[in-house]
């Protein structure tokens, strides 16, 4: 039901889980209980800390002063947890920028994108000092600047932020966001980091504090593992328990190397009688006699000396002869401390009253291991998205803030001990020092180096096309390492049905690890979990006393909360609280029947779809909503609200039994016999009962059919559509391909070119292109609507036709008519920024921007500068080929000291930057602007027309690509009897194999669509039936099978196949011939091995490979072989000294006479040719104390 | 040869051409797509730098779109022609620097916010080479902005450049030749159906052509037939030509110009000829 659809997008943005995540994050005025308070609520000044949120001095260093430094939110001081109605220590104001001169102003992204700036905010923190009891004035200081996501609820572009004397209206926001040079159609979600802008890539990770079992195959025995992923507060630790061959269970923790058994464990944990421990693990008698042995095991006076452990001491005493024998005793309990209290579990608490918690927990792995060798519980499914989680911008940046935030305390509270007097006081804003959170916050975010040792988090946006730029703020990537196989981690998982898109990924390496969202997705924030604990137990939940029960189990975030006698009621009541809107929507819930268990989960990270209530076989959706929906009364939150549709996530969706459609679309309507899609009809009776009630929507007749909804149905898709993500859903019909195809389309709908966005003159992108005519598509999908490509498209509806052009389409070429060509089909602009900064070097020397003087080291001959003016710069639209100058710099000397004469003052060097070797164009535009440290910066951005030239790449939204085989002339093309004479020629060979229907179906519907004026509608499951168009075809004068008759432009004869001709969508690619032809003759050498440079950019050699000397080998061209393979290269003359004896390398020296310098010898000395490559060996080896000698021989 | 004149408009031309062969219909259709000459613009200077109004107001001389862009969305402009008043600029007795005998300037001065279309191209010169279709956008000029250009229109032929090519959608097809069985014929109505062209009917309990010219050959008819009494062919001799112009020229120029053309070709190859027989 496109209607739903529409009215998501009404509310919500494609980029909407960055924006909201991050505005999670942020500390704003309605939303006090931020991550950001959070962390500052948490954070320790120092790892044996206590107290959170306070900054302890150490009295030794404040002259026995007691000084306290308060900056989270005041605690309760019985229970010690946080007022969340306190009012907010942190605050972020809004971007601004400090000019050199020391003047600020309001930042906005053009201007940061234009000089090279940090789209940041201040972080203002207010600390309070409480000095021997007595609290002053808090005092808000200013601690660093905090990178802003474009649109989220600090950036001066939201809504909120816009100064204006009333409300402002969207057509307020639009226009200001016009003023500062925005793009109507940017969605916003990245960041802008030194002028370059920025996406946080979505993460994709196991579910922390879970138990998962799984069943290990090693060395022929299959062992049984449990693992936990325990995770608090960005700290993550794994514990692991297995049972050994002997049946006994031991468990590893980080931080302690080798394995603890397990009953030891759970005694020093402080359960100490026995009694307990089995009514903790044994849930089925059949485990009792492995868990008496593991008992049994622990009393061994053998094993354990002297006496067994029996008590905590017991234990206790064993982990510290484990852990730390022979250290003072003081160290050992602290050792054994750290590690039950710290490393073990952190999730459940890392102090002493917790410790009782992760003994039960531990009975509870212990359980699972034992439920799965008995068979009673299977592997858990580490594929499973239930088990996974999503970091989104938010997440990453509370990571990232965390552990900036806590080096910036430590630093503060070194600094004030180090700086106290009492005489001066403390002063906390000269003893802070903001950069070091704003450097460590930057440099995450320019090099992707995230905290934790991840790569690659933050990239730069993808701006080849609008396309690109979504998909890659929607991509989710999977730590798994790339080079190893991991088949299953790569397959598609039925539970990324409505997910993750099934067809959107990168082919090759990369491929299922790197995914994408699907059209409509929701990640969860979290919700307290305490909320439903607390319902829980209103609704009955019992306490566990003992895991042998036959009562179903209750679950809360992986925490075993309680027993239940009546799971169905209790999931049931629940699932109606949350559409009552009595308790939060982010709660899902699942009974597992099997199991016996119930799952709740209410925390961050969980993808979640949305769904369509069902309930006794109709929807809980009326005929009032969707007429509501249609006049835009109705919003996504309000059917959210009214439970109408709820979001679901993988866990409770195992619990759901999902219809795709509410019913079928009869194939013709039987009032007026046109043939039917699912658009063509209209559902008149949705949640009532009886028959459903179809209305023919161009003849308004009603029809009966059977719905398909069951009384077991719960729910309804919202349209099948939404599970493809925003590229595969730019592909007509994908529905008529062969799968591959389509993930080949969503890849190559990210390197079409077109308008990627609307202020593409102002922008500084480094490269950039855009089309010159792009167009909508004629066949278009209902995705295209929300992703704006209807305002950004990026390719043309080309005139088709399938059949053989003189074998120049062979192989995937294409032909194309040239004419066309000229009249402006498929070209392009590109444009590259070329910047200087007249940078300050230390000593007072800088760059300047001027016309190099000839006695400048390195300066170009006159003419060079001819195009610059008198500042150093070129003029715009000028044109420039490859090497010529753009501005003139010099800089000072590079090595000052390094004087050799001293009367003569060091000469400048020549730094100027030119066009890059091989591009060509005209200068567009000079910008002179400066930068954030007060110099002079120049942006001069060359721009390059790209008219489609032989070998030019160009692809149909199919996945079917090629490359311009030849371009003909419009009279030699082939013509219909109309005239029409088609713009591409495709191979027929290009279809069978592929099977990629829907390009045909495409061309038929874009014939149908240019005829009758209309955009076809192609979407995804509900697209115009193929009879439809058949239809049209003939209506239009058209063969019903798209054939028509063509006449060869060459000879003039009827040609007897009959074509194949339609109307499709291609795409331009970004891999134009211009940007990679090369060719070289002589050119530069690498230094070291004097061998040619590689790449076209350093005007590089071809290679000469492997293959090609075995081809030269098989030739017997031995001449040629030398020729390319030494001469060619990097072939050197040596002298070698000629004595048998010695044989080193001899030298011509000043005199002009032949000489070993090893032994003397100047009479015998030869030359030798040899690759320098080979000189450089003996050199490196000589350096190694290895003699090299050269034994030569005369050539027989 | 006899022709039937289909229809004959300006921009528009239909011709029925009976007694002839493919060969003969393709090489006037060649001729009239690249070698029928016309005026286009060739050359366009940009003035850089401000531009000042009366008032003394300065506006940029910049456009959303590039200075390349406009100048190929001029070139396709239509301009009108005189055939008879024009020579090639390369072949002229200016020897290519451009005189009014070659070249027709236009200069073009817009200030925004508004949008430039073709008529505002203004000739210097005659008022008769003012362009005839004077709506077509050529870019949208936002406040500040403002165009200051002199564009240079000369002869030239489809051969070199499209924008030269007064005709277009030139194609022919052979007239239909549709041949019925009444014997074995069932009349069962589903070649009626799926003819696209309206060229079967049923009249008197049969099934009869009533539109030959109509049809495109596409065999549709045949192939639905189960009978098989239906038999399409083309007729080679009898051709259905048609074409369009862009404006500058009139169809029946085109036409006279490119069989002038073909003469003038075959004339040489007759004087060549004639010189081999001497
Ligand atoms: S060949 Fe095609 S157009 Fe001609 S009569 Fe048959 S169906 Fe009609
Ligand atoms: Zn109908």
């Amino acid at each position: 039901m496109r209607e739903l659809v529409e009215t998501y997008f009404r509310e919500r943005s494609v980029v909407n889980h960055h924006t909201a995540s991050y505005n999670d994050f942020l500390p704003t005025i309605d939303h006090p209980n931020s991550r950001m308070q959070t962390i500052v609520d948490n954070v320790r000044a120092s790892p044996d800390e206590a107290d959170r949120g306070i900054i302890r001095l150490d009295p030794d260093r404040t002259e026995g002063k007691i000084i306290e430094i308060r900056i989270g939110r005041r605690r309760d001081e019985k229970t010690g947890r946080v007022d969340p109605s306190a009012r907010p220590t942190i605050s972020v104001g809004r971007p601004v920028i400090k000019e050199a001169n020391g003047a600020t102003h309001d930042l906005y992204p053009m201007e940061a994108r234009l000089r090279n700036l940090n789209y940041s905010a201040p972080i203002h923190l207010e600390f309070t000092i409480v000095e021997d009891g007595i609290e002053r004035e808090p005092e808000r200081v200013h601690i660093g600047d905090l990178p802003v996501m474009i649109q989220s609820k600090k950036c001066n572009l939201h809504k909120d932020n816009i100064d204006m004397d009333r409300e402002p209206t969207d057509e307020d926001v639009r226009e200001f966001h016009v003023k500062m040079g925005e793009d109507l159609c940017d969605p916003g979600g990245y960041f802008i980091i030194g002028g370059t802008e920025r996406a946080l890539i979505s993460l994709e990770d196991l579910a922390p504090n879970r138990v998962m079992v799984e069943m290990n195959e090693r060395y022929g025995t299959s062992l049984h593992v449990a693992k936990v992923f325990s995770q608090k507060e960005g700290y993550r630790a794994l514990t692991l328990m297995e049972k050994k061959k002997d049946g006994i269970l031991v468990v590893s923790v980080p931080a302690a190397s080798g394995q603890i058994p397990l009953i030891v464990l759970m005694k020093s944990l402080g359960m100490e009688s026995d009694e307990e421990i089995y009514k903790s693990i044994v849930s089925d008698p059949q485990m009792a006699n492995i868990v008496y042995a593991n008992i049994e095991e622990c009393q061994n006076k053998k094993l354990y000396p002297p006496n067994g452990i029996y008590t905590t001491e017991d234990a206790i005493l064993f982990l510290e002869r484990k852990f730390a024998t022979g250290q003072a005793k003081e160290y050992r309990a602290k050792k054994v401390e750290s590690i039950i209290d710290r490393s073990l579990l952190p999730h459940l608490g890392d102090t002493s009253d917790a410790r009782m918690k992760k003994s039960i927990f531990l009975g509870r792995v212990a359980r699972a291991i034992l439920e799965l060798e008995l068979g009673k519980r299977k592997e858990d499914d580490k594929d499973h998205y239930a088990n996974k989680r999503l970091k989104l911008a938010g997440d990453l940046m509370e990571d990232l803030y965390r552990v900036a935030f806590t080096n910036l305390i430590k630093d503060l509270k070194y600094q004030l001990e180090r700086g106290y007097t009492r005489k001066k006081g403390m002063r906390i804003s000269s003893a802070i020092r903001p950069d070091l959170l704003t450097h460590r916050l930057l440099h995450a975010f320019a090099t992707g180096n995230w905290v934790g040792g991840r790569a690659g988090v933050s990239q730069l946006l993808d701006r080849t096309s609008n396309m690109s730029a979504l998909s890659h703020l929607r991509r989710v990537t999977s730590p798994l390492t790339r080079s190893q196989p991991h088949f299953e981690a790569r397959d598609l998982h039925p539970t990324q049905w409505g997910r993750l898109c099934p067809n959107e990924t990168p082919e090759g390496q990369n491929c299922g690890l790197v995914k994408n969202c699907a059209l409509i997705i929701d990640v969860s924030e979290g919700t307290d979990d305490k909320e439903v604990i607390w319902l829980l137990r209103d609704l009955g939940v019992k306490e566990v006393s003992e895991q042998q029960t036959t009562e179903t189990r209750v679950y809360v975030n992986g925490d075993l909360i309680g027993l239940h006698d009546k799971p169905k009621e209790l999931v049931e009541e629940i699932r109606q609280r949350r559409r009552s809107g009595l308790l939060s929507h982010e709660v899902n819930i699942r009974f597992d029947n099997n199991m016996n268990e119930i799952i709740i989960n209410c925390d961050e990270g969980r993808l979640r779809r949305p769904l369509l209530v069902v309930r006794h076989g109709k929807t809980l959706m009326t005929r009032r909503h969707i007429e509501d929906m249609r006049s835009h009364k109705a919003k996504w939150s309000d059917l959210i609200r009214e439970g109408v549709v709820e979001w679901i996530d993988a866990e409770e969706e195992e619990d759901s039994y999902i219809a795709v459609f509410a019913h079928e679309t009869p194939q013709k309507c039987e009032h007026c016999g046109k043939f039917l899609s699912t658009l063509d009809v209209e559902w008149r009776n949705p949640g009532e009962e009886g028959k459903t009630v179809l209305e023919c929507k161009s003849c308004g007749g009603t029809m009966q059919i059977e719905s398909q909804l069951k009384d077991n149905h719960t729910h309804l898709e919202i349209d099948p559509m939404v599970i493809l993500g925003v590229c595969s859903g730019m592909v007509p019909y994908p529905e008529h391909n062969s799968s591959p195809r389509v993930t080949m389309g969503a890849g190559m709908a990210k390197q079409s070119l077109g308008l990627s966005s609307s202020n593409y003159r102002i922008r500084p992108d480094t490269r950039s292109h855009v089309m010159h005519y792009p167009q909508r598509s004629l066949t278009t999908t209902k995705t295209m609507e929300f992703v704006n490509f209807m305002h950004r498209p990026a390719g043309q509806n080309f005139v088709v036709a399938i059949m053989s052009y003189q074998g120049y389409n062979m192989e995937d070429a294409i032909v194309m008519n040239k004419s066309s060509v000229e009249r402006g089909l498929g070209r392009s602009t590109f444009m590259r920024t070329y910047r200087a900064e007249e940078r300050r070097y230390p000593g007072g020397q800088e760059d300047h921007f001027e016309i190099p003087s000839p006695d400048v080291r390195g300066a170009r001959a006159d003419l060079s500068y001819s195009n610059l003016g008198e500042d150093g710069l070129i003029g715009p639209e000028t044109r420039v080929e490859g090497g010529d100058v753009l501005i003139g710099k010099t800089s000072p000397p590079r090595f000052l000291e390094e004087e050799a004469d001293f009367l003569t003052p060091q000469k400048r060097r020549e730094t100027s930057v030119t066009v890059r070797p091989g591009e060509s164009g005209w200068v567009d535009s000079v910008m002179l602007t400066e930068s954030e440290n007060g110099s002079r910066l120049v942006k001069v951005k060359v721009r390059d027309q790209r008219i489609p030239e032989l070998g030019d790449k160009f692809a149909s939204r199919h996945g079917q690509k090629g490359v311009v085989g030849l371009l003909v002339h419009q009279e030699d093309m082939p013509f219909t009897g109309d005239g029409l004479i088609p713009d591409l020629i495709i191979n027929p060979h290009a279809i069978p194999s592929r099977m990629t229907v829907a390009h045909v179906l495409e061309m038929v519907g874009g014939k149908v669509g240019s005829m009758e004026g209309r955009f076809m509608d192609g979407t995804a499951f509900s697209g115009e039936t193929e009879e439809a168009i058949r239809d049209a075809l003939i209506r239009n004068g058209f063969k019903h099978n798209g054939n028509e008759v063509m006449y060869d432009g060459v000879t003039g004869r009827k040609i007897e196949a009959e074509i194949f001709i339609g109307v499709i969508y291609y795409q331009k690619l970004h891999h134009m011939v211009s940007g990679k032809l090369h060719v070289r003759s002589r050119g530069p050498v690498q230094i070291l091995t004097r061998q040619p440079t590689e790449g076209r950019s350093r005007q590089g050699g071809l290679r000469f490979g492997e293959m090609e000397r075995d081809c030269l080998i098989g030739h017997g061209a031995a001449m040629v072989i030398k020729d390319r393979l030494l001469d060619e290269s990097d072939g050197t003359l040596q002298y070698v000294c000629g004595n048998s004896s010695c044989g080193h390398i001899a030298i011509l020296d000043r005199r002009g006479t032949l000489r070993c310098p090893v032994c003397g010898n100047n009479s015998k000395i030869y030359q030798v040719q040899t690759s320098y490559a080979f000189k450089l060996l003996l050199d490196e080896l000589l350096s190694l104390g290895v003699a090299m000698r050269l034994q030569l021989e005369d050539l027989k | 040869m006899k022709i039937d004149i289909l229809e004959m408009t300006p921009t528009k031309a239909e011709l029925v051409i009976s007694d002839t062969n493919p060969m003969f219909v393709n090489a006037l259709r060649r001729t009239i797509v690249s070698d029928v000459p016309k005026m286009a613009i060739d050359n366009v200077e940009f003035h850089l730098g401000p531009i000042m109004d009366e008032g003394g107001t300065a506006y940029e001389s910049i456009s959303p779109l590039f200075d390349e862009i406009l100048a190929h969305r001029l070139s396709l402009v239509p301009v009108p022609t005189d055939l008879d008043s024009f020579i090639y600029r390369s072949k002229c007795s200016c020897n290519g620097e451009g005189c009014p005998s070659c070249t027709v300037m236009y200069s073009l001065n817009k200030k925004g916010p508004c949008t430039v279309y073709s008529g505002d191209l203004e000739p210097i010169g005659s008022e008769k080479f003012r362009v005839k279709d004077d709506l077509i956008p050529i870019v949208k000029l936002a406040d500040d902005q403002a165009l200051l250009i002199y564009a240079t229109a000369e002869l030239g032929t489809g051969r070199q450049h499209s924008r030269w090519q007064a005709a277009l959608g030139a194609g022919y097809r052979y007239y239909g030749k549709i041949e019925i069985d009444h014997s074995k014929c069932d009349v069962g109505l589903s070649c009626v159906n799926v003819c696209p062209r309206g060229v079967l009917a049923k009249e008197d309990k049969k099934i009869v052509v009533r539109h030959p010219e109509n049809c495109t050959l596409c065999n549709a008819c045949t192939e639905v037939c189960d009978t098989g009494v239906i038999k399409v062919s083309g007729d080679p001799s009898k051709i259905i030509f048609r074409f369009e112009t862009d404006g500058s020229l009139t169809a029946k120029e085109v036409l006279i110009k490119g069989l002038k053309i073909l003469e003038e070709r075959f004339e040489t190859l007759r004087e060549q000829i004639g010189k081999l027989e001497e």
